[in-house]
């Protein structure tokens, strides 16, 4: 016996602890069978991972499993975990704590998705200089793809509502497991020769296995060459397949393919609409200001004619006639007040007017006016008319006054 | 402008879009206005034609390469 006996939770820490210091131990991924595989009530998921010589216990807590695990893991799987061991003191049992499962042999094929990419890559097929555009108004559109299921139901669907009118020609093709490539071959080299405007090749989602046909070579070079613009299609939003990359066109869905594939037949009917009111509007403008120019000379014309020149001037005679007139008639009018005046002062100085008021005009025997006693002498005759009659008679004195 | 069946929709929109344009400038005259008007709706026909509107079923390749009306859907 040892002098330093130690309790069962010291030993137990202390391997605890050597395990948490081992860096190899810390961070890990190792592959092996599934088995024993539960799934218990609280989300943990417990398994043992095993080969052929050894086995090893394994657990994954539920607030791991949606980042770390992107399956439904059974017994018999092959899988890569990765994670740290650790010891479960309350047992003395070590194991591994996953962080993350998957399936192996998908490590495989993203190397080979890799190095197929970057040699299509390299190779200049997925270069923007061969890919064809799309049509703006396709109206007969190939689609490649399983015909069950939900993509070739999305794609007839997003077609026929939004061009009733399109004609949809599917060849129905194996899209996973053996012979899938060669058959997504000849559905598009099939549908390339037929002269359709677009093609959709795809399928809906699935595991990186299933979409794996899109990924072949052979499937990425009959799209390279198809001479139709083709739309690729295949699974989700994220997943990415070498048929993306060569085709025209990625759609992240099937459903989008059929939108990039059809236009809208209700936005054509309405531009053909629009540009047919344009056209009438712009005739109808130009007649309208057509009319309204002849409308305007044929107003000036009238206006300028003899006529009317001739009936001007006899207004502008006429106002002058009443013009001259009126002046006439003010300068005869102030004459005649004048006149009245005149007559009036004359009337004054009328010789029969004075003889009235008693005075009397004296002539000579011969019959002068004598206004001067110089021009008589006593004796001499004279004569004195007065208002009603005349006095004859002879100078008897003359004397100066 | 209206005896080309060959353009395509787009081209009949741009050439409708030109002949629109002229119309409207209005320094042409009222010939040139029923020329470009009756060119216009001969356009306008054009593409209208282009669109062959019937509904059609949607078509499946058989075996034997030939079509047929695809039953496995609606």
């Amino acid at each position: 016996m040892n002098k330093n006996i130690y309790s069962v939770t010291q030993v137990n820490t202390y391997i605890e602890r050597m395990f948490s210091d081992d860096f190899m131990l810390g961070n890990l991924s190792l592959t092996g069978e599934v088995s024993n595989c539960k799934y218990n009530h609280t989300g943990h998921i417990y398994f043992t991972l095993k080969d052929e010589k050894s086995a090893i216990s394994c657990v994954m807590f539920a607030g791991k499993r949606a980042q770390g695990l992107k399956f439904t893991m059974k017994d018999g799987d092959k899988v890569v975990v990765t994670g740290y061991v650790g010891v479960y003191s309350p047992q003395g049992k070590y194991q591994v704590y996953a962080n993350q499962i998957e399936l192996a042999g998908v490590g495989d094929l993203y190397q080979r998705f890799e190095a197929l990419k970057q040699e299509l890559a390299d190779s200049g097929m997925f270069d923007s200089m061969y890919k064809k555009p799309l049509p703006s108004h396709a109206m007969k559109i190939g689609v490649v793809t399983a015909p069950t299921g939900a993509a070739v139901h999305d794609v007839i669907r997003v077609s026929k509502t939004r061009n009733p009118f399109v004609q949809i020609i599917l060849y129905p093709a194996q899209v996973q497991g053996e012979g899938a490539a060669p058959s997504i071959i000849s559905g598009i080299n099939c549908l390339d020769s037929m002269g359709l405007d677009v093609i959709i090749v795809g399928r809906g989602g699935g595991s990186i296995e299933d979409l794996w046909a899109f990924n072949e070579e052979e499937v990425a070079r009959a799209i390279f060459h198809a001479q139709t613009p083709i739309i690729s299609a295949v699974g989700h939003e994220t997943d990415f397949t070498i048929a993306d990359f060569v085709a025209d066109r990625r759609a992240a869905t099937p459903s989008q393919a059929a939108e990039l594939a059809n236009f809208v037949y209700q936005d054509f009917a309405n531009q053909l609409e629009r540009y047919s009111d344009k056209l009438n509007r712009a005739l109808d403008y130009k007649i309208d200001t057509i009319v309204e120019r002849l409308n305007n000379y044929k107003l000036r014309l009238q206006l300028l004619r003899p006529e009317n020149k001739i009936k001007a001037n006899e207004e502008k005679l006429s106002q002058l006639a009443v013009r001259l007139a009126s002046l006439m008639q003010a300068k005869l009018d102030r004459y005649e007040s004048r006149l009245v005046a005149l007559s009036g002062r004359l009337d004054g100085l009328s010789p029969a007017k004075k003889l009235a008021a008693g005075f009397g005009y004296v002539t000579d025997s011969k019959g002068g006016r004598v206004d001067s006693i110089e021009q008589l002498k006593v004796g001499d005759s004279f004569s004195v008319r007065i208002k009603d009659g005349s006095i004859d008679g002879e100078i008897t004195n003359l004397s100066n006054i | 402008m209206g005896d080309n069946k060959e353009n395509t929709i787009e081209e009949s929109f741009a050439i409708l879009e030109d002949i629109i344009g002229q119309m409207e400038e209005g320094d042409v005259s009222l010939d040139q206005s029923f020329a470009l008007y009756k060119a216009g709706m001969e356009e306008l026909q054009n593409a209208n034609a282009k669109i062959d509107q019937t509904k059609k079923a949607v078509m499946a390749l058989n075996k034997e390469g030939q079509l047929e009306i695809f039953e496995g859907d609606e």
